[in-house]
């Protein structure tokens, strides 16, 4: 079995979906069947990578993952990792984050 | 939500029946539907008891949170869809044109509106689930995909 | 007061003693979001200043691109394809990425649509495809389409509608589809393939999708939602699913309609179909279609107008941004407005300034604002004059 918990980076199939109470949060909804394969853990911070970009969200485990692997809320965190061609769903790889992320990360550097 | 088991496990089991009832077990189940107050069982408030007491001051919280029908609504998980109000087979007979066609509810004081962007408790005269013909009715919340509505019973 | 949260456009929303009544989450946040105040460079100024300093950033632009106008009512968007015009620019709105393909469809009459009204008093089935208005039109079940009784549906979701979803995934809609319908979890063109199999007597990849067909038999209104997540599922290729829409109607009445989106989306998508036979994403020099996240790599000036690109788009584009003289003209504090050269606030469309816009289903709706304030058509008119 994988142990997500020994920094071992892996693909998951990430889907962007509105939700109203998440969306100004980091928050990624995370499927069961998915955390049980990593051990990932409900609250553990999830740093997600896709084309060179990162985003650190707090895992959740849900209901509402079911089907996929995660699922991201639309808006500016989501932004940092789709494209104009994978706008809804793609795949990226995952590993063990340190501290989730804020606007504020991103916006500073800019 | 606690069930009689756990509260009856926390109690004297001495079924001292000070409180009125006859059984520690029946005083439990009453707690739950909240017909008894804790206050009601004396022995409770003994030093021997105190470790038990605040266990259970700390379980029926949750209850104290519920309204006289059993109904809790969690906010913090409402969308504001009001798929609980349109769905409402009170609101349909007392809103036809209004709540019924999925509109905002017109009628004086409904069960629940939304207020704010998400569901509140307006009185609960109206609830089915009150008063003495009470059904055991969920339709709220068995339409609220987000569980924002749940029961004591639950 | 009409909200302008989202393409439902609810008209029944009541504000009273500083509460706002029956609006969802949603328009709630959209209702009383933080004001922005009118800024150059950052540093606070009178609107009178920021007006002046983006009517000279405007005016100097060689390579204007605008892009937003989807939250605006028509008169102001009319404005904005002026400005456009005038200055050959580029002028782009969501709905490029959005769901402007799905009202293209509409607008070339490629699929057959009604009115939510219509959908409210005649549909059984209620098919949200790649779609969960739970969360992003959280009132479209309870108003429009699952649950009023209304018309010939007046025995509810109970007994007079059937709920079936498609998604990639479980969503809110879809667990009440599981209770009162049916959920197909897949692929869309897996989904499309087991629906024209099944019409065949056939069993695809989701046989579950005959329990569907037969529904819609059993009814001569049915509808269709179509949501992001059949856009991007059918990759550019429409064909396929609007065949699928024709086969259907040979069952039984079927009508299209795309799921939802900003309040005046499809204002925008008319307006410039009408202008120029482009739903969105012109250019004014060439002639032909560019997106605004072409455009703005080529562009020394952004005009963005209602919309927050920086929230919602690739981060190169918060980049290219930052870098050109960027002017946001918006009601509320806004990402891209911290790194926009010029801020102009404007006041929220239906509160403080009225006109027209138009529901996701094609119905115009007339705002009733109930303040006065800065509009945004008086704000591009004043840019359409130094210009």
């Amino acid at each position: 079995m994988l142990n997500f918990g020994k920094f071992l980076k892996m693909e998951a199939r990430v889907v962007v979906a509105r939700d109203v109470l998440n969306e100004e949060k980091a928050v990624a909804l995370v499927s069961k069947d998915f955390a049980e394969r990593v051990s990932l853990k409900n609250g553990q911070p999830l740093k997600i990578s896709r084309n060179k970009n990162s985003v650190t969200f707090r895992a959740v485990i849900s209901e509402f993952a079911e089907g996929t692997d995660i699922v991201i809320p639309a808006g500016f965190y989501a932004s940092q990792l789709a494209d104009f061609n994978a706008f809804k769903q793609f795949t990226a790889s995952i590993e063990v984050g340190d501290e989730v992320d804020t606007v504020d990360d991103f916006m500073n550097d800019r | 939500m606690p069930n009689p088991m756990e509260i009856y496990k926390l109690l004297p089991k001495t079924n001292c029946r000070v409180c009125g009832e006859q059984t520690c077990m029946s005083f439990a189940f009453k707690l739950l539907t909240k017909e008894r107050k804790l206050e009601e069982c004396k022995p409770l408030y003994t030093p021997e008891y105190e470790v038990q007491r605040k266990k259970l001051e700390e379980i029926l919280v949750v209850i104290e949170k519920a309204t006289e029908t059993g109904l809790i609504v969690d906010e913090e998980k409402c969308v504001g869809c009001a798929n609980c109000i349109v769905s409402c087979p009170v609101h349909v007979e007392k809103d036809p044109y209004g709540a019924a066609m999925g509109k905002g509810i017109t009628v004086e004081d409904p069960i629940l509106r939304i207020e704010d962007g998400v569901v509140k408790i307006v009185k609960l005269d109206l609830c089915r689930r009150y008063g003495e013909n009470r059904t055991l009715c969920v339709v709220c919340r068995e339409n609220c995909p987000n569980d924002a509505i749940s029961f004591l019973e639950d | 007061m009409i909200c302008t949260g989202c393409s439902c456009l609810c008209d029944d929303i009541v504000i009273r003693d500083g509460k706002i009544f029956h609006a969802c989450r949603k328009g709630v946040k959209h209702l009383r979001a933080e004001k922005a105040t009118p800024s150059i460079n950052s540093k606070p100024v009178s609107i009178e200043e920021a007006l002046k300093a983006a009517g000279k950033i405007v005016k100097n632009a060689n390579n204007l691109v605008i892009f937003g106008l989807d939250t605006i009512p028509c008169e102001a968007q009319e404005k904005a394809i002026e400005l456009a015009e005038a200055k050959n620019a580029v002028i782009d709105d969501c709905s490029s990425f959005c769901l402007g393909d799905f009202v293209e469809l509409i607008l070339k009459k490629k699929v057959p649509t009604a009115t939510l009204d219509e959908v409210r008093d005649k549909a059984y089935v209620i098919l949200y495809w790649g779609s969960n208005p739970h969360q992003s039109l959280p009132r479209h079940m309870s108003r429009f389409t699952y649950y009023p009784r209304s018309g010939k549906r007046q025995r509810g979701y109970e007994e007079d509608r059937y709920l079936a979803v498609v998604d990639v995934r479980m969503s809110e809609t879809a667990k009440l589809a599981k209770k009162g319908g049916r959920f197909v979890m897949g692929n869309d063109l897996d989904v499309i393939d087991s629906f024209f199999k099944a019409m065949e007597g056939k069993a695809g990849k989701h046989p579950e999708v005959a329990a569907i067909l037969k529904e819609m038999q059993k009814a001569d209104f049915n509808v269709i939602f179509g949501g992001l997540g059949l856009r991007y599922g059918l990759k550019g290729d429409y064909s396929r699913f609007v065949e699928l829409i024709e086969k259907l109607n040979e069952i039984s009445r079927v009508v299209f309609i795309p799921a939802g989106f900003h309040a005046n989306m499809r204002g925008f998508n008319e307006l410039m179909f009408k202008k120029t036979g482009f739903i969105n994403a012109y250019d004014f020099s060439s002639g032909e279609r560019i997106t605004f996240g072409e455009a703005v790599k080529h562009a020394d000036t952004a005009l963005v107008i209602g919309s927050d690109p920086v929230k919602s788009l690739p981060p190169y584009i918060a980049a290219r941004l930052a870098e050109i003289n960027t002017v946001v003209v918006n009601p509320s504090q806004s990402l891209t407005a911290r790194i926009a050269k010029v801020v102009i606030p404007t006041s929220i469309s239906g509160v403080g300034q009225g006109g027209t816009m138009v529901r996701s289903d094609g119905l115009t709706v007339e705002l009733e604002p109930f303040e006065e304030s800065v509009s945004d058509a008086e704000v591009i008119i004043s840019l359409l004059e130094v210009v």
